[in-house]
């Protein structure tokens, strides 16, 4: 142990004795928030190495909260049900959807359902990004998903309806009218406490699309029924924009570094709702070389982002795209794995990620969380510096939603990490400032 | 979504989206290498401009910035004089030459208050020698 971090440790104890006078707990804070982390990796749920439960595991593993996945109502009904109501129907097909959906329920793992992909009988024989020709087929599928799956509290409506390669016509009153209203109608009426996600918006329209800002506020004019407005927050200038910043300020996109523009769009919209941040992420180079961030520097925003998200106050969840890098360099890359299956850093920065969060003097904030499990979890605080290291303190406990917020002494250019005995595994490292 | 649009492009349903990057001139290519290390500037003919904003694939149009960021660089470009043929004809010293004038005068005044002081200090000791 360098004479530095020795000297740190009892200073330390003393700040850390306190916070414990203080009311702050044991390491954690008094104003917790319940924010649900998640990931989302349909491709690879389905279809990635290894087994179904192996797969899952390794959610289980990553402590994801949360999983989204699409069910695809295409896929589902390829041929029109004579009971559209009736989820028995022999013309719905749910293997597929039946082993995920109760799979992560057996693992302790809240699904987030997408309802998305029009079938072909459904709107006039054309591709599953046009909407359904009646606002009751929707319905009616809606409503047979939900009775086969009861137990899923959060479903979200189509995707990224604001971009035409997802919905056409892309409109508001296609969107409202032909698929969110209707679901949310059907979706209330079977599950009790269910939360329903409407928006489910891309940063920006892309071609021929429109853009975050204007739906939000079209669909507020336009009686949408939602319980949480869900948004793809995906940076702009990945390589130089963090999830605090530079913001753009007049602009009509919503990426995270603007979460305040979405929170304040949903509130004069629709009064106060809830937000839900069902897509996000950041590619590493390699293999992107056009959007690409380092791992390292990936790692860093899945932390940042997090704490970004634990401190906006209406948002209730943050989901990350994707588990595995996909196999075509040409494809996306934000995984927590590469296409190899080699871990990168934001793997142990999912998993138990922390940030600093101020500096005082000798006294440095930090914020982070023990997300594998539920309520309280152990944790220490690791200081390094070059190949020495040493504790900061002794085994500590999260709050009951596995958060912590706590004040150490430490120099800057230190490195500190959390270590989470239950999983004998290390965070990601934060470099003090 | 990315996720959907990933498994889509997987499963073979959309061969579109990704746009061969060989289908663009090289110095629209040049662009989006200067968009990529946040150097993008008005130094590239308006077709380049236009030719990096056609070619680029739809998941960058969507995700990222980038079709607008060009957009304003094409803006400034046709602003700053003309055609951007002519802007980036026009060498980058330009700008350094106009900006040179003020700081030559700042520091021939400079030079001179300096040299006035000194010979004033020395002109003060040589008569009180006297």
């Amino acid at each position: 142990m360098s004479r530095r971090i020795r000297a740190l440790v009892p200073a330390a104890a003393l700040v850390c004795a306190s916070l414990v006078l203080a009311g702050a707990g044991a390491g954690a804070t008094k104003d917790t928030r319940d924010v649900k982390y998640g990931i989302t990796d349909d491709a690879w749920l389905l279809h990635g190495a290894g087994t179904l439960e192996s797969r899952l595991d390794e959610l289980t593993r990553l402590g994801a909260d949360v999983v989204r996945f699409t069910v695809r109502w295409d896929q589902v009904a390829r041929k029109r049900p004579e009971s559209p109501r009736e989820h028995a129907d022999s013309a719905y097909h749910w293997d597929e959807v039946d082993a995920v959906l109760r799979g992560l329920r057996r693992h302790g793992i809240e699904p987030v359902v997408t309802l998305c992909g029009t079938p072909a009988w459904a709107n006039g024989g054309r591709s599953a990004n046009w909407a359904p020709t009646s606002d009751r087929s929707f319905a009616n599928f809606a409503y047979a998903t939900a009775r086969r799956y009861p137990w899923v509290q959060y479903w979200t409506i189509w995707n990224e309806p604001n971009r035409a390669t997802f919905l056409r016509p892309t409109t508001v009153t296609t969107y409202v009218e032909k698929l969110l209203n209707p679901a949310y109608t059907q979706l209330h009426a079977v599950v009790d406490g269910v939360r329903v996600g409407g928006g489910v918006t891309a940063p920006r329209a892309g071609s021929s699309g429109v853009a975050p800002v204007t739906w939000i506020r079209s669909m507020g004019a336009a009686g949408a029924k939602l319980d949480a407005y869900a948004h793809h927050p995906y940076p702009g200038r990945p390589q130089s924009e963090t999830p605090w910043g530079p913001k753009c300020p007049n602009c009509q996109t919503i990426a995270m570094a603007d979460l305040e523009r979405l929170e304040n769009e949903v509130e004069r919209a629709f009064g106060s709702t809830r937000i839900w941040l069902t897509e996000y992420g950041y590619q590493t180079n390699p293999p992107e070389v056009f959007l690409g961030v380092s791992s390292e520097q990936q790692a860093t925003y899945v932390s940042s982002a997090a704490m970004r998200a634990y401190r906006a106050s209406p948002v209730d969840m943050l989901i990350f795209f994707m588990v595995r890098d996909d196999t075509d360099p040409a494809g996306w890359q934000s995984g927590v794995f590469t296409e190899d299956g080699v871990v990168k850093p934001s793997y142990a920065a999912f998993r138990l990620p922390l940030m600093q969060t101020a500096r005082r003097g000798a006294l440095v904030g930090l914020w982070g969380q023990v997300r594998p499990r539920s309520g309280s979890q152990p944790f220490r605080i690791r200081l390094e510096e070059d190949d020495r290291a040493g504790w900061i303190g002794g085994t500590r406990l999260t709050d009951p939603n596995g958060f912590f917020s706590l004040t150490v002494a430490a120099p800057a250019r230190v490195r500190v990490r959390i270590w989470s005995p239950r999983d004998g595994a290390f965070g990601h490292e934060v470099l003090v400032r | 979504m990315v996720a959907a649009l990933a498994l889509l492009v997987a499963l073979g349903v959309i061969t579109g989206c990704a746009h061969p990057l060989s289908a663009r001139p090289a110095c629209a290519d040049a662009i989006l290498d200067d968009w990529t290390t946040g150097a993008l500037r008005a130094t590239y003919p308006a077709d380049c401009y236009d030719a990096a904003i056609d070619a680029l694939p739809e998941d960058l149009r969507a995700y990222t910035s980038a079709a607008d960021d060009i957009s304003r660089a094409a803006i400034a470009a046709s602003r700053t004089g003309g055609s951007a043929r002519q802007v980036a004809a026009a060498p980058v010293e330009s700008e350094t030459a106009r900006a040179l004038p003020l700081s030559v005068v700042l520091l021939t005044l400079l030079v001179t208050v300096v040299v006035a002081s000194g010979v004033a200090a020395s002109v003060i000791r040589h008569r009180r020698a006297r």
